[in-house]
C-alpha cells in the first residue's frame, strides 16, 4: 500500500498512469457517496465530522511512549497540517467567484457606480499579474523611470502596488475610525449612569497614565511607599491587572466552557441553526 | 533631477493619493473616495489569490506532486473542487461534507487548549492569603504583605462576582446573589473602561502613523 | 449673559460641525511632529519592563535556542505593529538571538521580512545563519501549524519562504521540535495568543510573549497573572517604551508623544462634551417645568 503511493519520477507513463488512477480513486469515492441516497446525506456527513475530528481528539488523549513523548499518530500531524492547507487553499475561488459574480452583474447591467466595478476588477488583475511575476520574474525590466532616471523592473512595479497601493489603502481605511472616535468623544460619550460613569472614569485613568501629560499630574508623589500607589501609571497598572485581569478570566472561563460545548456539538453534528437544518 | 523629485518617487506619490482620497471621506462622502475604495478591494483580491498560488499551493501541493513525483497529490484537486459545489444543486451537499471535515477537524483542536491553555487559569485563581516572606532590609515589608493579601483577596472576590453576573442557568432570585451579580456587573464596567481607553490609543496610533507617513516620507515637513 | 443666552452657547457647541473636530485632531497630530523640540519624556509601563527583562533573560539562558517570531498584522495595524515588530528585532539582533519569522497573513509575509532585512547589515545579521523566514500559512491551518510545531518544525515547517529546505539553513541545525525553540513572539491584533498557549506554551512551557495592538492588550492580562505569558508589549506606547529601554528612538518615541497630545484632546472633548450635556438638560428642566 505505502509502495503504491510513493514518489515516483515525474515523467513517463507510469506517473501519468498513476495521476489518471489517483483521480479516478477520488471520483469513485465521490461518486458513491453521491449515488447513496438522500436520506443518508446527513448521516454520511456526520461520520466525515467525526473522522476529520478524531484525529486531534485521538493525538492527544492516546498514551505516549514515555521515551519520545509521542504516539503513532504524533508524527503524522504535519502531513495533516500540510493536506488541511493545501485543500483550505481551494476555497479562495469562492470569494473571487462571489465578487466577481456581483461586480459583473453591475458591470453587464451599467447599474449605478459601474466604473467603480471596472476599477475593481482591472486593480484585481493587474496586481495577482504583478504578484505573480514578482515571485518568479522579479528583476525583468519593464521600462525607464522618466522621473528617477533609471529602468524599472517588475519588482518595481509591484512595490508601487503593494506597497504604495494596498498598504495605505488598507493603513488609511483603519485610520479613518479615529476621526469618528473623536467625534463619538464629543458627541456621544454621555455618562448617564453609574455603569457608564465607572466606565468612562476608568477609560480616562488608562488613558492619562498612557501619555506624559497625564503621568506629570502626580510626578510630584513619591516613588516608593503607600504614596507611590496614587501616582496615575500605578492606578492604571492596578485597574488593568487587579481589575480587568479578573473581570476578563470571568470572561474567559465563560467563552471557554462555551467553546468547549459548542466544538463538541460541531464535532458531533449535535449543531442546529439555519445551515445546519438546512435540507441537504 | 531637482531638489523636488522626492515627492514624485512613485510609491511614496502612489501612498499619499491613496491615503488622501481614503481620508477625503471624512469631509463628505465622495466618487474619489469610492474609486479608491474599490481598488483597494481589487488589489487585495489579487494579492491574496496570487499569495494562495506562490506560498501554498505551489510550494506544498504543485511542486511535490510535479518536482519531487508524489502523485497522490492529484487526489486533492476532486476533494478541493467539493467546495465549488455549493455553486450547484446537485452538488451542494458535498461542500457541506467539505467544511465538516474542516469543522471537525479544527473543533477537536479545543481539548488541548482546554487542558492545556485553560485549566491553568482555573488553578492560578486560588491566590494565596498567606504572604510570603518578607525580603530583607525591605523598609515597607508590612505594607507589601497588607497589599499582597488584599489585593489577592480582591482578586478572587472580583472573579466570583464576574462569574455569578453571568451565571444564566438559573433564575437569580436570592438577594444576596443579585448584589454579587450587580457588583460584577460595575466592575465589569470598569474592565470595558480600560479596554475602551486602550481602543483610543489603537485607532489613534493608526492615524499618527498614516499623518507621520504624509510629513515624513512623502512632504519631508518632519524629520 | 442669561441663562437662555448660555443654553444656547451650549447647545450651539453641542451641535458643532463633526468636521471642526477633525480638524483639531489633526492639528493635534501635526504640531507636535513639526515641532520635534517637543518631547516628552517616557515612562516604560511594568509590562513593557518585564517584556524586556524577559527577552534578556531568553538570552542569557537558552541563547543556542531559536526564537519563533509569528505575525498576524497587516498594513491596517501597522501604526502599531510595524514598530513593536522593529522594536523586538532590534532586540533580538542585539543580543545575538537567532529567530524565524512565521506569517498567517498575506501581507505580513512581505512587511515583516522586510523590517528584519532592513535591520540585520546594522547588527552583522545574515540569513540563513542567524535568521529565517518560515513564509505564510493560511490563517485556515494556524492551529494545525502551531501544534505540527511542538514535534518536529522542519517537518511541518519543510520550506522557508525563498522555497528552499529549512533543514539546509545553518540556524536550523539541532533544531528540532519545541525543546529547541527559547521563546515565542506573538505579534497580533486578533486573539491568536489563545492558541498558543493552549496548543504550543501548554506542551512545552516555552516562555511565550505578546505583542498586541492596544485594543487586545486588556484580554492577555488573565494570562499574565497565570504566569503563561511572561510579557505584554502594549500597542505604540509598548514600542515607544521598548526603544526607550534598548536607547534607541524610532516612530515609537515620536508617536509616544503625539499620543500625549490626542489624548489630552480626546479628554477634553469627552469633558466639555459633557458639561455641555449636563448644563443643557438643566436648562432644558427649568424650561419645562
Amino acid at each position: 500500500m505505502h509502495s503504491f503511493f510513493a514518489a515516483i519520477p515525474h515523467h513517463g507513463p507510469e506517473y501519468f498512469g498513476k495521476l489518471i488512477i489517483g483521480l479516478l480513486i477520488v471520483l469513485a469515492i465521490l461518486g458513491l457517496l453521491h449515488a447513496a441516497p438522500k436520506q443518508s446525506r446527513r448521516a454520511i456527513i456526520a461520520v466525515f465530522t467525526f473522522l476529520g475530528g478524531l484525529f486531534y481528539f485521538l493525538e492527544f488523549f492516546l498514551p505516549v511512549d514515555p521515551k519520545t513523548n509521542k504516539n503513532f499518530l504524533t508524527g503524522q500531524q504535519e502531513f495533516v497540517a500540510q493536506l488541511s492547507a493545501v485543500i483550505g487553499a481551494y476555497a479562495i475561488g469562492l470569494g473571487v467567484v462571489s465578487l466577481g459574480q456581483y461586480h459583473a452583474k453591475i458591470i453587464s447591467r451599467k447599474r449605478e457606480g459601474w466604473g467603480n466595478s471596472v476599477v475593481l476588477v482591472i486593480a484585481a488583475l493587474i496586481m495577482f499579474t504583478f504578484s505573480i511575476l514578482n515571485e518568479y520574474h522579479a528583476k525583468t525590466v519593464l521600462f525607464t523611470d522618466p522621473f528617477q532616471h533609471h529602468t524599472q523592473d517588475i519588482h518595481g512595479v509591484f512595490l508601487v502596488l503593494f506597497e504604495g497601493g494596498l498598504a495605505k489603502l488598507d493603513a488609511a481605511t483603519f485610520a479613518l475610525i479615529a476621526f469618528f472616535i473623536a467625534s463619538a468623544s464629543y458627541r456621544a460619550f454621555r455618562i448617564r449612569s453609574v455603569e457608564s460613569s465607572l466606565l468612562m472614569i476608568a477609560a480616562l485613568i488608562v488613558m492619562l497614565a498612557s501619555t506624559t501629560i497625564g503621568t506629570a499630574l502626580t510626578n510630584w508623589l513619591p516613588t516608593e511607599g503607600p504614596q507611590a500607589n496614587f501616582r496615575i501609571e500605578h492606578i492604571s497598572e492596578w485597574l488593568l491587572t487587579r481589575l480587568n485581569s479578573p473581570a476578563q478570566r470571568g470572561i474567559v472561563f465563560g467563552l471557554e466552557v462555551g467553546a468547549l460545548a459548542t466544538s463538541l456539538r460541531l464535532w458531533l453534528s449535535l449543531e442546529r441553526g439555519a445551515y445546519f437544518d438546512a435540507e441537504v | 533631477m531637482n531638489q523636488f523629485s522626492y515627492l514624485f518617487n512613485p510609491i511614496t506619490l502612489f501612498g499619499a493619493v491613496c491615503t488622501l482620497a481614503i481620508f477625503s471621506l471624512i469631509f463628505k462622502e465622495n466618487r474619489i473616495y469610492r474609486v479608491f475604495e474599490h481598488m483597494f478591494i481589487g488589489l487585495a483580491v489579487g494579492y491574496d489569490v496570487a499569495t494562495t498560488w506562490t506560498q501554498v499551493l505551489k510550494p506544498q501541493w504543485w511542486d511535490p506532486m510535479v518536482v519531487d513525483g508524489q502523485w497522490a497529490w492529484i487526489m486533492t484537486v476532486p476533494v478541493g473542487l467539493m467546495f465549488y459545489g455549493i455553486y450547484t444543486k446537485k452538488f451542494a451537499w458535498m461542500s457541506r461534507l467539505l467544511y465538516g471535515i474542516f469543522f471537525g477537524l479544527t473543533a477537536t483542536t479545543i481539548f488541548q487548549d482546554f487542558c492545556q491553555g485553560f485549566m491553568p487559569q482555573v488553578v492560578k485563581s486560588y491566590k494565596p492569603l498567606v504572604p510570603p516572606p518578607a525580603v530583607p532590609n525591605d523598609p515597607w515589608a508590612s505594607l507589601h504583605a497588607f497589599s499582597f493579601v488584599v489585593n489577592n483577596l480582591l482578586f478572587m472576590i472580583i472573579l466570583t462576582c464576574v462569574l455569578i453576573y453571568f451565571f444564566f442557568a438559573f433564575e437569580q432570585k436570592s438577594k444576596f446573589v443579585q448584589i454579587t451579580a450587580k457588583t460584577g456587573r460595575l466592575i465589569l464596567m470598569g474592565a470595558f473602561g480600560a479596554i475602551f481607553g486602550s481602543t483610543i490609543m489603537t485607532r489613534m496610533a493608526l492615524l499618527i502613523d498614516r499623518v507621520y507617513f504624509l510629513l515624513h516620507d512623502w512632504l519631508r515637513w518632519v524629520h | 449673559m442669561t441663562t437662555s443666552e448660555k443654553g444656547s452657547v451650549w447647545a450651539r457647541m453641542q451641535r458643532v460641525d463633526r468636521r471642526v473636530i477633525y480638524v483639531l485632531l489633526l492639528l493635534s497630530i501635526i504640531i507636535p511632529m513639526l515641532l520635534p523640540q517637543v518631547e516628552f519624556p517616557i515612562l516604560p509601563s511594568q509590562q513593557s519592563k518585564d517584556f524586556y527583562t524577559g527577552i534578556e533573560n531568553v538570552a542569557e539562558k537558552t541563547p543556542a535556542k531559536i526564537v519563533i517570531v509569528d505575525g498576524f498584522w497587516a498594513s491596517g495595524t501597522r501604526g502599531e505593529q510595524q514598530w513593536q515588530t522593529q522594536a523586538i528585532f532590534t532586540h533580538l539582533m542585539k543580543r545575538h538571538l537567532k529567530f524565524a519569522m512565521l506569517s498567517f497573513d498575506t501581507q505580513n509575509k512581505t512587511l515583516m521580512p522586510a523590517i528584519a532585512d532592513k535591520l540585520a547589515p546594522q547588527f552583522g545579521y545574515e540569513y540563513g545563519r542567524d535568521y529565517i523566514n518560515f513564509g505564510y500559512r493560511p490563517n485556515s491551518v494556524f492551529q494545525q501549524t502551531v501544534k505540527g510545531m511542538v514535534n518536529d518544525i522542519p517537518g511541518t515547517i519543510k520550506k522557508d519562504a525563498r522555497a528552499q529546505p529549512i533543514a539546509s539553513y545553518p540556524i536550523m541545525n539541532g533544531i528540532k521540535d519545541s525543546k529547541d525553540v527559547g521563546a515565542v513572539i506573538d505579534i497580533t491584533p486578533v486573539s491568536s495568543v489563545g492558541v498558543w498557549i493552549g496548543l504550543f506554551q501548554g506542551a512545552s512551557q516555552t516562555p511565550l510573549f505578546y505583542a498586541p495592538t492596544a485594543v487586545m492588550a486588556p484580554e492577555g492580562y488573565p494570562y499574565l497573572d497565570s504566569g503563561q505569558i511572561s510579557g505584554i508589549l502594549t500597542g505604540v506606547k509598548g514600542a515607544g517604551d521598548y526603544e526607550q529601554l534598548l536607547k534607541t528612538k524610532s516612530f515609537g518615541t515620536q508617536a509616544t508623544s503625539a499620543l500625549s497630545f490626542v489624548y489630552a484632546l480626546i479628554i477634553l472633548l469627552v469633558i466639555v462634551g459633557n458639561i455641555g450635556y449636563f448644563i443643557e438638560r438643566s436648562n432644558t428642566r427649568k424650561v419645562n417645568a
